[in-house]
């Protein structure tokens, strides 16, 4: 929390220092589940989400998310997400950035968690890697790998698709047998209503593996409706 | 989901959508009214990086940033005393372009002083307006380029397969049987002012690709080169057509993306920054970026002067302090124009359409020689073999790339020379 309260006074401080070169964006996601690599962090339910992300011509960049979470019945809780990095452009459509983030539960804190991350980026897709020392506050060492692309169908259309794989480095606590490695994917189509309003439709699935995060019983995949306005 | 779940998911839709109802609705396409009056002001698009509110859906057109950005041209537009017109993103060169329109009453070059002190902006400029080379000297004895690059023996090993050629000019007609199964894909960036089907556009499209074998017209110099029609200019009258930066730069955009072996650019005008990054990217990327000589302009006019580019004449006659121009048929060239008709065009215009038409020839050659690295180099002038007064050899250019040119590689008599850049 208190990263989260150093990270926020530092976006708040550029911001009333006039920085130039920045650039200060506002979101709202309203969602029909939040899907978090694959597993629903609201437990099947609809959820609301704000952003702030910050940019500056430098290439650092920070940036805060707060969403109601539910961690099964009677497990809920409010998620701050924090996070800064930088990013350099290489060449016109090739970008690598490293960051860190960190997520706090209000209401929960036992699943208070951080990851350090390291990516490529080029126009229409993007990899990175997350490394976390205690994936959702369960003392275990995870790293993610994602994979994501874009491509513009139409005026307005883009078509989605998402691969990651999240791994346990190590045997899982209490369950020593289980597969080390779960796989999550998602493929959507997304619709810019207006400039500041897009809407996507997307089909998330995950397996049965790897390591704990939250109430283990919900569905494994789910068809996702959200729509994000941009201020 | 359930229905519980999917009625609560629409209400926060609907809620969401009125929340953002304030949302100004003018989508990206500038309103080209009067360029002269118009300035562009880019700003800087940052790299594209971890966002964890971005769905999985990471891309440099999301629309937080892009409204920031936004947010942030408005209250420049609001502190100069600007109309903002328009606005496109360039991910290419990290930037986001916007178009402002300048009031009567003030200087365009005094706000653009005043912006470009800005810190908020990466660089301001005006709207250049560009002028087809198409209309000067129709006088001259008609030489066309079957007896000139003995067009037919060229063919017999090359005609431009797997060439994609994009014409950035006024609008193609698609319809054209000349020109009906040569077209991949149109694009229209001058929505400003309509228009389906424009001579200047048609006649050098015609030049580039024109259909053979078909018992129609006239045959292309590659007949079976893809066409990319892009728009970025419109027909103000007869005697001319106009384009602008912001055109340009979007049809310039859409040509390298769409993965174009070579670029035709049969206009000239001032130089230009934006225009001269994005000629620089394509040639960066190997595409191939041919442009019209424009005489009256001083060393020849932009982008043919640009360096890089193939500066094309149809005269032979080398503008002072060009590089290196080359020289093609534009006199009096039979090609297509509107109302699926064929008309006699002169210019050098029609002359870099020829050059274009050329290289995709010599691009083929070069891809069937399967030099992987080789080709991955834009061609350029250092590609044509000239002869001394400035003319093209197509028959030994292509002789030497391919290496088994059928046809007589020397024009009578005169010994060839390459061009150097």
């Amino acid at each position: 929390m208190r990263w989260l309260r150093t990270l926020g006074a530092c976006i708040l401080g550029c911001v009333a220092a006039g920085a130039v070169h920045a650039q200060l964006a506002l979101s709202v996601t309203a969602e029909s589940d939040h899907r978090f690599r694959g597993i629903s962090l609201s437990d099947g339910h609809p959820d609301l989400r704000l952003s702030v992300a910050y940019d500056h011509d430098s290439g650092v960049y920070a940036g805060a998310m707060t969403s109601p979470v539910r961690f099964g019945p009677g497990g809920n809780a409010i998620e701050l997400l924090g996070y800064v990095g930088y990013v350099r452009r290489w060449w016109p459509e090739l970008s690598a950035e490293a960051g860190l983030t960190t997520s706090a539960f209000i209401g929960d804190t036992r699943y208070d968690y951080s990851e350090l991350y390291v990516g490529l980026a080029g126009e229409r897709w993007s990899a990175r890697a997350y490394y976390s020392p205690s994936y959702f506050g369960y003392s275990q060492r995870t790293v993610y790998v994602e994979f994501d692309a874009n491509a513009p169908l139409a005026t307005r259309w883009r078509v989605y698709a998402h691969a990651g794989a999240l791994s346990a480095l190590g045997p899982i606590p209490g369950d020593e047998g289980r597969d080390r490695t779960r796989y999550d994917t998602r493929i959507g189509a997304g619709y810019a209503a207006t400039p500041s309003i897009d809407v996507q439709l997307a089909w998330v699935s995950a397996t049965r593996a790897g390591p704990y995060m939250v109430e283990y019983g919900a569905r494994r995949d789910a068809l996702v409706l959200s729509v994000t306005a941009s201020f | 989901m359930s229905a519980r779940g999917l009625r609560a998911a629409v209400a926060l839709v609907l809620m969401t959508v009125m929340l953002a109802g304030y949302a100004p609705r003018a989508w990206s396409q500038a309103q080209a009214v009067d360029e002269a009056s118009q300035i562009l002001v880019l700003l800087s698009l940052p790299p594209q990086h971890f966002r964890p509110d971005a769905n999985y859906a990471g891309s440099y057109s999301d629309s937080s940033g892009r409204v920031a950005r936004r947010r942030v041209a408005l209250q420049l537009a609001r502190e100069h005393g600007l109309t903002m017109a328009g606005d496109w993103p360039m991910p290419l060169l990290g930037l986001d372009c916007y178009v402002m329109s300048v009031p009567p009453d003030r200087s365009a070059d005094r706000i653009t002083q005043e912006l470009s002190r800005d810190t908020r902006v990466s660089w301001v400029q005006r709207m250049n307006v560009y002028q087809a080379q198409g209309h000067d000297d129709p006088l001259f004895a008609l030489q066309p380029a079957r007896a000139e690059w003995q067009l037919a023996a060229l063919h017999e090993s090359v005609q431009g397969r797997r060439m994609r050629v994009a014409v950035i000019d006024s609008a193609v007609e698609r319809q054209h049987p000349d020109l009906v199964d040569r077209i991949d894909a149109a694009e229209d960036f001058m929505a400003a002012h309509p228009g389906t089907a424009e001579n200047h556009g048609t006649a050098v499209a015609g030049i580039i690709a024109a259909t053979g074998d078909n018992g129609l017209g006239m045959v292309g110099v590659a007949p079976q080169a893809r066409l990319l029609a892009l728009r970025a200019c419109w027909e103000a009258s007869t005697e001319a057509t106009r384009c602008n930066t912001l055109s340009l730069a979007q049809a310039l955009h859409a040509a390298i993306t769409r993965d174009a072996q070579v670029i035709n650019l049969s206009l000239s005008g001032p130089p230009d920054r934006l225009l001269g990054m994005l000629v620089d990217t394509a040639l960066e990327r190997g595409i191939a970026v041919v442009a019209a000589v424009d005489r009256a302009a001083p060393g020849g006019g932009f982008p043919a002067m640009h360096r890089g580019v193939i500066a094309v004449d149809d005269a032979g006659r080398v503008p002072r302090g060009a590089a290196v121009v080359v020289s093609a048929p534009g006199r009096d060239v039979p090609t297509t124009v509107t109302g699926r008709r064929w008309a006699l065009v002169s210019g050098t215009s029609y002359a870099a359409a020829h050059v274009s038409g050329l290289l995709a020839l010599l691009g083929e050659a070069r891809e069937r020689r399967g030099w992987a690295e080789e080709s991955k180099r834009a061609l350029d002038a250092r590609d044509l073999v000239l002869l001394p007064d400035g003319r093209i050899d197509a028959c030994a250019s292509l002789g030497r790339i391919a290496r088994n040119c059928s046809c007589a590689c020397t024009a009578a008599g005169v010994a060839p020379t390459v061009a150097r850049q």
